[in-house]
């Protein structure tokens, strides 16, 4: 553990050196002998010491350090490897909360954790795939001081999912000689080195679209789900549990010359912006832009959700259903670059609420988001509504508004 | 078995990844560089989405391209591995918003044995 401290305290010296001096970073380990060397001018340790001191406090730098214990899995050996491996699953970013009140900011974590542990294939059979799996899953934003996390929503959980496909890609009746003349045609374009657009230009990528294109057919995909939730703040103070059932799916017509993708009522005004933006040559529809849908029914146990409880005490499990749509779509492609837009609807809606909390509004909660992003990440969120639970989100929604800019 | 991250083309997961993702209009970038693209950069990838309708587009496009590497490349699957496995093994890193495509080609080459590939 001392090493993965003095590797952490040294790199972020280093850090702090390499970004306040345009000279190369000096090595951390001579640098971190020098602080303690009584012969160092107390000016300039104190200096050194600030940076160190800033550079704990800035979230760039520390991702910066994450990134490259993450980046040394390979390689590394003891604890910084062993640290690699176990974040290997795990996304850790340091972020700095905006204090509302003009304080100073405060940092802390977002992370998430995704993994399926367990699966089980029901039925292999070609073009109808069948499977079970066992999914953990968390994710959340933790401030290191509490009081200051205006996103305090922890969603910790895990799912029995049974997923199934059809469709999506049509056997070739020569697999073997399209194979091998795909693959050199791989092989060829990924040695290409001009920009996307030669590239969609070249008669190789043409060849590679046109082969693969004429295989590809509407897929149908869908998953039901037996889902648990941990609804929490970061300390667990407020918490409430959430269990069911939920069903969701997907068309994706891969082929452009879909009648899906035509008619992708969804997408067309979208695709009229491509169109009178340039970056569509005709009208095309995305097959591809087909919104995502999700309904389901769950079980809420409310026994700590003070906000709740402090309008109706009773703290018995109710029901409620809830409901999801989302969609992206590119609309325009601005400086080379492609330009997206992206939105999601959720609904909840308890079954049988009380008067206490139908009068109060809660009985039915929806959100909305609709965002714009470039393909180099600039972009912003416009949200409204209120979600279910989280009392500072739900203050915050209940303002009406929420503008990110990213 | 591969656990490294060396995007390169003399690795046959790396640019069957790369060729079917692009295909699938995923991104646009040429070979070289679309190693470093993280998953937010991804068509797929809905900022407003939930992470469970994030899962099921990710466990989609994870089917998609099982579909596409087994049935039109007629790659097989390493030891250990089977269709259900392989899909959430890309599923698992499709919905890590800092996993670049090397990290995607990374799952991709310990589930699949490729036409042409080294044992």
């Amino acid at each position: 553990m001392k090493t993965i401290r003095l590797s952490l305290a040294a790199a972020l010296l280093g850090a702090s050196l390499a970004a306040a001096a345009p000279e190369p970073a000096p090595e951390f380990t001579p640098a971190l002998e020098a602080i303690k060397s009584p012969l160092l001018d107390e000016k300039i340790r104190d200096a050194l010491k600030k940076k160190l001191q800033d550079g704990l406090n800035d979230p760039a730098v520390l991702n910066q350090v994450l990134d490259s214990l993450r980046s040394g899995a390979g390689g590394s050996a003891g604890n910084i490897g062993a640290l690699a491996g176990a974040l290997k699953n795990l996304n850790v970013r340091f972020k700095a909360f905006e204090a509302k009140d003009g304080a100073d900011a405060s940092l802390g974590l977002e992370y998430s954790y995704e993994k399926s542990l367990k699966h089980h294939e029901l039925d292999a059979r070609l073009g109808h795939p069948l499977s079970l799996s066992f999914t953990l899953r968390a994710k959340g934003n933790i401030a290191f001081d509490p009081k200051r996390n205006p996103a305090d929503f922890l969603d910790t959980g895990a799912s029995f999912d049974l997923f199934g496909s059809k469709g999506g890609f049509e056997p070739v009746v020569e697999s073997r000689r399209w194979q091998t003349e795909l693959n050199a045609l791989t092989q060829l374009a990924s040695e290409f080195t001009g920009t996307p657009e030669e590239l969609d230009a070249s008669p190789v990528w043409k060849e590679i679209e046109s082969r693969v294109n004429a295989q590809l057919s509407t897929q149908y995909f869908w998953r039901a789900s037996g889902n648990f939730s941990l609804e929490s703040n970061q300390d667990f103070t407020q918490r409430q549990y959430a269990y069911g059932l939920l069903v969701s799916g997907v068309i994706r017509a891969w082929n452009p010359k879909s009648a899906w993708a035509d008619f992708n009522l969804f997408d067309w005004p979208f695709a009229g912006l491509r169109y009178l933006t340039g970056a569509d040559s005709s009208f095309q529809p995305s097959g591809h832009a087909l919104p995502l849908v999700l309904v389901g029914l769950e079980q809420v146990d409310p026994q700590k959700n003070a906000g709740r409880l402090a309008l109706d005490p009773d703290d018995s499990k109710y029901g409620r259903w809830r409901g999801e749509l989302a969609m992206k779509t590119k609309v325009a492609r601005i400086g080379g670059k492609d330009v997206w837009a992206f939105g999601s609807y959720r609904v909840f809606r308890e079954i049988s609420p009380s008067a206490a909390i139908r009068n109060a509004g809660l009985a039915r909660s929806e959100y909305w988001a609709v965002g714009v992003e470039m393909e180099n990440g600039l972009g912003f969120t416009y949200s409204k509504g209120r979600l279910p639970f989280d009392r500072k989100s739900e203050q915050v929604f209940d303002l009406g508004y929420k503008f990110n800019l990213k | 078995m591969p656990t490294e991250c060396n995007w390169t083309n003399n690795n046959i997961a790396c640019v069957r990844s790369w060729a079917f993702l692009r295909v699938l209009k995923q991104f646009k970038e040429v070979f070289g560089p679309a190693g470093k693209l993280t998953m937010v950069r991804f068509a797929y990838w809905n900022p407003a989405a939930t992470p469970e309708l994030r899962r099921t587009d990710a466990l989609a496009l994870a089917t998609q391209l099982d579909n596409m590497f087994t049935t039109g490349l007629g790659a097989k699957y390493e030891p250990g591995f089977n269709r259900t496995l392989a899909t959430n093994s890309m599923a698992d890193v499709l919905v890590s918003a800092d996993k670049t495509l090397c990290e995607f080609a990374v799952a991709v080459d310990e589930a699949y044995r490729f036409t042409g590939e080294r044992m």
